[in-house]
């Protein structure tokens, strides 16, 4: 397959802004290996906005996880010769994810707790007030592959200062 | 964010890991593709769009385009169903554009917010069943 194009349609309200990121999420958990070898060219249009990052339905961690997961989908299909445990991190800056970085520093990641957002885009340093990540996501740690676990808490480090803290609760 | 990478890379076709620049890039309805590498006798596009009501898939533009460059097009539309959500435009080919073909998935019907995957695979297989009955039939 040459292309696979995600959302995107014109003349529409965009009600399913955001899903970019549960499809992406879905075809790294089910369909990694076919995709990697099969697809040459993903594109995708996607938002980073409080709209398209909180879940409204009270599923915050699982929001928090997808996230991770399209993250490192993206990473394998552009960063194929780097190494798995720098991925995450090459991945921002390859993949040309600085501008999403900037707002991420403004979103908290606060496994157990909630996701907020500041209206502030002058974010510097990272925000770290949230809660530290709690033991919910050892639950769904047991998905990753080995050495992901690692890449995860060294991606959120630098962002979320106060959660890396707390990092030793979660083996 | 609008291209995977900034700038468009192409990984090395050979063993030496080089990256090049991709050198032709077109953009419809904002999206960009990087063409290099397309063979337009062989291409395929897999459109994956999500929305409330069936027949808010939008101008589909990006698809129509590519569709009329000769590649092959399949439209993977999830909608919610429910009792009046009617479709204008029904599964299968697309009126005017016999490259672009429509697929719908009930969201929320693999007891599951939104299982692309699961439709997904199942185009898969049913694609290598056509083409193993190709071989037998032609081969």
């Amino acid at each position: 397959m040459d292309v696979l194009k995600i959302q995107r349609r014109d003349g529409v309200a965009e009600d399913f802004d955001g899903v970019q990121f549960t499809i992406l999420a879905d075809l790294y958990l089910h369909m990694k290996d076919y995709m990697l070898q099969h697809v040459h060219q993903i594109v995708v249009t996607m938002s980073f906005t409080p709209a398209t990052l909180v879940d409204l339905l009270g599923r915050e961690a699982e929001v928090a996880i997808l996230y991770i997961w399209w993250l490192q989908f993206l990473c394998y299909f552009h960063s194929k010769h780097i190494s798995k445990l720098s991925c995450l991190i090459a991945c921002l800056e390859h993949v040309g994810l600085s501008t999403a970085a900037t707002s991420l520093c403004c979103i908290r990641l606060p496994f157990g707790g909630k996701i907020r957002t500041q209206k502030d885009s002058s974010c510097q340093p990272p925000c770290h007030t949230g809660r530290p990540y709690k033991s919910t996501t050892a639950a769904i740690f047991p998905h990753l592959e080995p050495g992901q676990v690692e890449s995860f808490h060294r991606f959120l480090s630098p962002l979320f200062p106060a959660a890396s803290a707390s990092n030793e609760a979660i083996g | 964010m609008h291209f995977l990478a900034h700038p468009p890379k192409l990984h090395a076709s050979d063993s030496t890991g080089e990256q090049t620049l991709c050198t032709t890039v077109t953009k419809i309805q904002d999206i960009s593709v990087c063409e290099d590498r397309i063979d337009f006798s062989s291409c395929v596009i897999w459109s994956l769009l999500s929305s409330n009501f069936c027949d808010h898939f939008g101008s589909l533009e990006f698809e129509k385009y590519w569709g009329q460059r000769g590649c092959k097009v399949i439209i993977f539309h999830y909608f919610i169903f429910f009792k009046g959500n009617v479709c204008n435009t029904p599964t299968g080919l697309l009126p005017n554009h016999e490259n672009v073909s429509i697929i719908r998935g009930d969201m929320w019907g693999e007891k599951c917010f939104n299982c692309v995957y699961k439709l997904l695979t199942k185009q898969i297989t049913t694609t290598k069943s056509q083409f193993y009955h190709y071989l037998s039939v032609h081969f």
